[in-house]
């Protein structure tokens, strides 16, 4: 993995809003515990929804087995949250309230946007 | 369920390594990966571990995320945004968006009971706000 750190990157194009870039198979197994849990959800809850194995749900959330993308995909879909946001950088608690708002009127999603704007904390 | 577009993701990968201007056989070697095996990978004849995506997507100079796009269940570009916006917004104002989400909820809730069982106006409403928009 360390020779990979080499490869020259074109900096300008990765989006300045995505800082998940130092991602590692750890972080992304904590994630999937984190959101299983926003869910309220428990493993063997989880289990029926994906038709894996309780204890291979454990595993992986515990890092001590590494999923394939097939499983993580199913694990996603069990928890009905985007593949794409659990291994992404936003709160568990952000991707739940979007993935809400996603079939809400567009009304609604306008309101929250314009709240959220006018209140962005300075870092 | 439908399992994950492997295409998908072998296409998104190829794309960004000709932009990057690498040949597979390079990009492969750059990430310890065997020829055959990217080759295939890139022909969604494979499904990788999670180690394999991130040492492609370091590779590739993009988050993980930018690779795992699905039109089955992504979200809009433009709740993504809110995503984004939720995390740096005053805890005020997160709140009252998880209010005004949860009114929302409840309103069509209490339609469709209302609905279901024609008792409208029985029901006691269970948002946090009495008073949600009016039906």
């Amino acid at each position: 993995m360390s020779n990979v750190r080499r490869i020259t990157r074109k900096q300008s194009e990765t989006p300045i809003e995505d800082t998940d870039n130092d991602t590692d198979s750890t972080i992304i197994a904590a994630r999937f515990r984190e959101f299983r849990e926003a869910r309220k959800m428990s493993v063997a809850e989880l289990a029926r929804a994906t038709r894996l194995k309780p204890e291979f749900i454990a595993a992986i959330e515990d890092g001590r087995l590494e999923p394939m993308l097939g499983d993580m995909y199913r694990l996603a879909r069990g928890l009905n949250i985007p593949l794409r946001e659990i291994v992404g950088s936003a709160s568990p608690r952000a991707i739940l309230l979007a993935v809400e708002l996603n079939e809400a009127p567009e009304e609604l999603q306008g309101a929250i946007t314009t709240i959220l704007a006018c209140s962005q904390v300075k870092k | 369920m439908k399992p994950f577009d492997l295409t998908r993701l072998g296409q998104e990968i190829r794309r960004r390594r000709l932009d990057l201007g690498w040949s597979a056989a390079q990009f492969a070697e750059e990430c310890g990966l065997t020829p055959s095996y990217f080759s295939a990978l890139e022909a969604g004849q494979r499904d990788p571990h999670t180690t394999t995506l991130i040492t492609i997507a370091r590779g590739l100079g993009c988050p993980v995320s930018d690779l795992l796009a699905d039109p089955d269940t992504d979200l809009s570009p433009e709740v993504r945004e809110i995503g984004r916006q939720f995390d740096q917004a005053s805890p005020h104002a997160r709140a009252v968006a998880e209010n005004m989400v949860r009114v929302f909820r409840d309103t069509l809730q209490e339609e469709g009971k209302a609905d279901d069982a024609d008792h409208r106006g029985d029901d006691v409403p269970r948002g946090r706000f009495n008073g949600g928009p009016p039906s």
